[in-house]
């Protein structure tokens, strides 16, 4: 499954990257978000509840935040399983200055495995888009405030 | 003397069902049930780290989990039915239970039993398994490449399995040749989709030491054979029964790992243990069809066909299943079809790839390989200029030349491959319908008209001393009869069908007669039903044995009337010497006298067995004719007619034929235009339940033109050339054919099946780009 999209931030490339990569802000964000512990560097614990049409359930797994690059860019390497299948994804996080503001790009890949991507895989798509816009409106809030604070 | 046969009869199957009174698996509850839920892989290959089933046995209620630790050295992998003259590799049998790796989505692992199927179910979400994923593949042609991933590695290939059969000078065939169609054809994999889904009940009885199975099978003979190989215990240890089936079309003929489970489950346990399939486990437990075709024809430029070389591949999923081979062999040795083919060299290869394994539906290969034919019969029209009617009626095997062997040695008894066609363009007012798509084509404008025709032939039975069918009659002392029959219905009407025959052979009415199936203890022999066989075979046994009862009754007769027993006949439940029907004795008379007679033991009353082996199998013939109008705007198919005329031999009843002929064309109508397995390049279905797979609606159906041939079969006492499965082998191409006909007025390139409006108007609009 593939997943994109495009967000426009206030602010400057390097706040909005600096909040992206906030494990607190991160846990914050995330929808249904339990629990997000770091596990060394770079790398989290996380407990997700997360729900598709009929079918909910929670994935325990991993997050990981490699290849940082202040400012620009970082990949997130995600895989969770739990009652409803099994999730693990890797995508790019592309942030970028455009016009005063700062545009961050999102592309990756998903598989989907379990209950969910047997009866949701066609809404599938459509509900991940949610969830990513949810994240990032919630990331907006935290870098509006973060300027606001600063 | 036949008063019902051939008499369209109310099935006596329908009132119960209709009304609710069957009796199916999930209607059962046999004192101390416990329940089972699957744990099933959510990968489509990978390894297995770690299962823990902790917590879930912790659960209050559960009082099993099992994994395949537990059946080392007791349950051994599903066994596979081979085929003469077939190469296949060992090692790829399908595990009871996922032992170390997952090879397809859905693949059972792990067994939760308790005390209530909702317990079962909260405790199969406690099973913890650690999965490491391995590199997957899923296309068969990706698959058949080297350097592909491996489904089993210590196989070395995914090339799994193959058949080849060859006669005839291809050769020189091909040197002569005016012309070569060089073709590529698809067949999708399907989900059989049967209205029931799978389920069973195992029970062991420590004192008879015996298994019995209740399950949704096609054939418990058969599955007693399978049982015994995976348990390496003698077949008498196991009994199985099938109670009402809602249909199978070939899925419900294997021993699925769940049926093992419960066996072993119930052993162990000592108690009886129920599993019921739900729709989503059903969409991955087993496939079929999913077929590659490289075509090349050898023609003259009168459209004859002088030689005919194919190589296909076939998905066999990653494990073998009971009848996994069973397409491969009937794809390759029954591709030649109803024709005139002096030379052929035919391969079909099995590749494993990560997904369920596959097996037979609904016509077991033949519409795999028809669909090849046949398209490439219009292609061979459309390159020498004839008509494809014309075309066909070239190459059709003449009735002079019946019986005919093939260049892969399929054996033609008799019949006429070219009525059916004959009368399929009446019917369908053909040279009307190319009148308007002329007239349509020159207007230019306007949704296109397609018509398409297919020809075809379908074996019944499935010949030889291994298919024996027994059919025990019984003739009480009251005059009323009992059939018991191997054959094991789904939705077939059988019980109607052989209450017929019994009454005829009889001279008594169908409500005389009991038809009883379903348990592999009441008959010695048999198979079960596919292959088209339940009336070819088995309905013959019963006519055989039914027989053998009458020569018995005869005989008493013959005493009372003072006559010699063939001059004894029997009619209107009265039995009589020829000629004096006004000096009867009643039927009911004549059985009790007999009872008397008879040797002690048994059911009270005369029994005998009626054994009818099939030596070859029987071969019916059919032509359908679709004509379609395409939108070219929306990619949209309608049906403007259908017409299907079968030779099936003589009818029993006609209302049932026409029945299974009027499902047949559905099933091939869903395959042609919207059903397919779906999958992600991960290996995750994406047409996992019946919101996303599309099996045909009512309002998909056409009005189906039906009529019948009726040349009788010298291979069987009754005559008939088996129904089942053949209209779904003509259905899918002649629709497949309209649909290219209709686009060829664009130049453009029909796509592969499902014909989905999505891939229509992608044809259309984007050819040649």
């Amino acid at each position: 499954m593939q997943v994109t999209g495009s967000y426009t931030f206030d602010g400057l490339p390097s706040d909005v990257w600096a909040v992206l990569v906030d494990p607190d802000a991160v846990a914050d964000c995330v929808p249904g978000c339990k629990s997000f512990k770091a596990m060394g560097s770079d790398k989290y614990r996380a407990i997700m509840a997360i729900g598709i049409a009929s079918v909910k359930g929670q994935y325990e797994g991993t997050v990981s935040i490699l290849d940082q690059r202040p400012g620009e860019s970082f990949r997130l390497v995600l895989e969770g399983s739990g009652t409803p299948g099994f999730v693990r994804g890797e995508g790019v996080v592309n942030v970028v200055e455009k016009g005063g503001k700062t545009q961050v790009d999102v592309t990756g890949d998903a598989e989907v495995g379990g209950i969910i991507g047997r009866v949701g895989h066609r809404i599938l798509g459509r509900a991940s888009k949610l969830l990513i816009d949810e994240y990032f409106k919630c990331m907006r809030k935290k870098v509006a405030s973060t300027r606001v604070g600063s | 003397m036949t008063t019902y046969t051939g008499q369209w009869m109310l099935r006596r199957e329908d009132t119960p069902l209709l009304t609710g009174n069957g009796s199916f698996i999930e209607d059962m509850a046999p004192p101390g049930l416990l329940h089972a839920t699957a744990l099933r892989s959510v990968y489509a290959h990978a390894l297995i780290t770690r299962i823990d089933t902790t917590a879930a046995l912790a659960m209050p209620g559960v009082v099993s989990v099992i994994t395949s630790d537990d059946l080392e050295g007791s349950v051994g992998d599903l066994s596979t039915v081979g085929r003469p003259g077939m190469e296949w590799v060992e090692g790829a049998n399908h595990p009871v239970l996922a032992r170390g790796k997952v090879g397809y989505v859905g693949q059972l692992v792990a067994v939760v039993v308790a005390e209530s199927l909702s317990i079962a179910r909260d405790a199969v979400d406690l099973v913890r398994v650690d999965y490491e994923p391995l590199p997957v593949v899923m296309d068969i042609t990706e698959a058949a490449k080297d350097g592909s991933p491996l489904v089993h590695e210590h196989i070395g290939t995914n090339l799994g399995a193959s058949l080849r059969v060859a006669g005839g000078d291809l050769d020189a065939a091909f040197a002569r040749a005016d012309h070569v169609i060089d073709e590529h054809f698809e067949v999708p994999r399907l989900s059989p989709a049967p209205l029931e889904g799978r389920g069973a009940i195992a029970q062991y009885d420590p004192e008879q030491r015996t298994m019995t199975l209740w399950m949704t099978t096609q054939g418990g003979h058969h599955i007693k054979e399978l049982l015994e190989e995976t348990f390496n215990l003698p077949i008498e240890h196991f009994r199985v029964m099938a109670p009402d089936v809602g249909g199978g079309f070939g899925m419900k003929h294997h021993l699925y790992p769940e049926d093992a489970s419960l066996c072993y489950l119930a052993y162990k346990l000592g108690r009886p243990v129920k599993w019921v399939e739900e729709r989503m486990e059903n969409m991955v437990a087993s496939h079929a069809r999913g077929f590659a075709t490289h075509v090349q024809a050898a023609i003259d430029n009168e459209g004859h066909i002088l030689g005919f070389r194919a190589r296909q591949l076939a998905d066999m999923g990653a494990y073998y299943i009971a009848g996994t081979l069973t397409p491969i062999n009937v794809a390759a040795r029954r591709m030649l079809g109803p024709y005139l083919i002096d030379a052929a060299d035919i391969e079909c290869v099995g590749v494993f790839t990560n997904l369920p394994p596959t097996g037979p539906f609904r016509g077991a290969g033949q519409p795999e390989s028809t669909f090849c034919v046949e398209r490439t019969m219009d292609i061979i029209a459309a390159k020498v200029g004839l008509d494809p009617v014309e075309v066909r009626r070239r190459n059709l095997v003449p009735p002079s030349a019946l019986p005919y062997t093939t260049a892969t040695g399929m054996r033609y008894d008799s019949g006429d491959f070219i009525a059916p066609m004959n009368r399929a363009i009446e019917l369908a007012d053909y040279d009307r319908w190319r009148d308007a798509q002329r007239m349509q084509r020159a207007e230019n404008k306007g949704k296109l008209i397609g018509i398409g025709v297919a020809t075809a032939c379908k074996a019944a039975g499935g010949g030889g001393a291994s298919f024996t069918s027994d059919a025990r009659v019984v003739v009480t002392p009251q005059g009323k009869v009992k059939v018991y029959t191997e054959v094991s219905p789904h939705g077939q009407g059988i019980e109607t069908v052989f209450s017929q025959i019994a009454a005829d052979v009889l001279g008594i009415t169908p409500a005389d007669v009991q038809v009883l199936h379903g348990d592999s203890d009441m008959v010695f022999r048999g198979q079960g039903t596919f292959a088209s066989r339940s009336l070819t075979v088995g309905g013959s046994a019963t006519h055989v044995g039914a027989t053998e009862a009458r020569n018995v009754l005869a005989g008493v007769a013959a005493q009372k009337l003072g006559c010699a027993p063939e001059e004894v006949e029997f009619k209107d439940s009265k039995v009589y010497k020829r000629g004096t029907p006004g000096q009867s004795i009643s039927f009911a008379e004549v059985a009790a006298a007999a009872s008397a007679t008879a040797q002690p033991g048994g059911e009270p009353g005369i029994e005998v067995t009626g054994t009818f082996v099939l030596e070859d199998n029987v071969f019916s013939s059919m032509a359908h004719i679709a004509v379609v109008e395409v939108d070219p705007d929306t990619g949209c198919i309608r049906f403007l007619r259908y017409v299907a005329v079968h030779d099936c031999g003589p009818m029993v009843n006609p209302m049932i034929v026409e029945g299974q002929v009027h499902g047949g064309i559905a099933q091939g109508l869903g395959e042609a235009l919207g059903e397919v397995m779906a999958y992600t390049r991960e290996g995750q279905p994406l047409t996992g339940s019946l919101m996303d797979y599309h099996l045909p609606l009512a309002e998909d159906m056409p009005e189906i033109i039906f009529e019948t041939v009726n040349t009788v079969s010298p291979m069987n006492p009754l005559g008939v050339r088996g129904i089942g499965e053949a209209p779904t082998v003509a259905a899918p191409v002649a629709v497949a054919n309209a649909v290219a006909d209709a686009l060829s007025s664009l130049g453009v390139r029909v796509p592969n099946i499902p014909l989905t409006p999505m891939r229509v108007w992608n044809a259309i609009h984007h050819a040649g780009s």
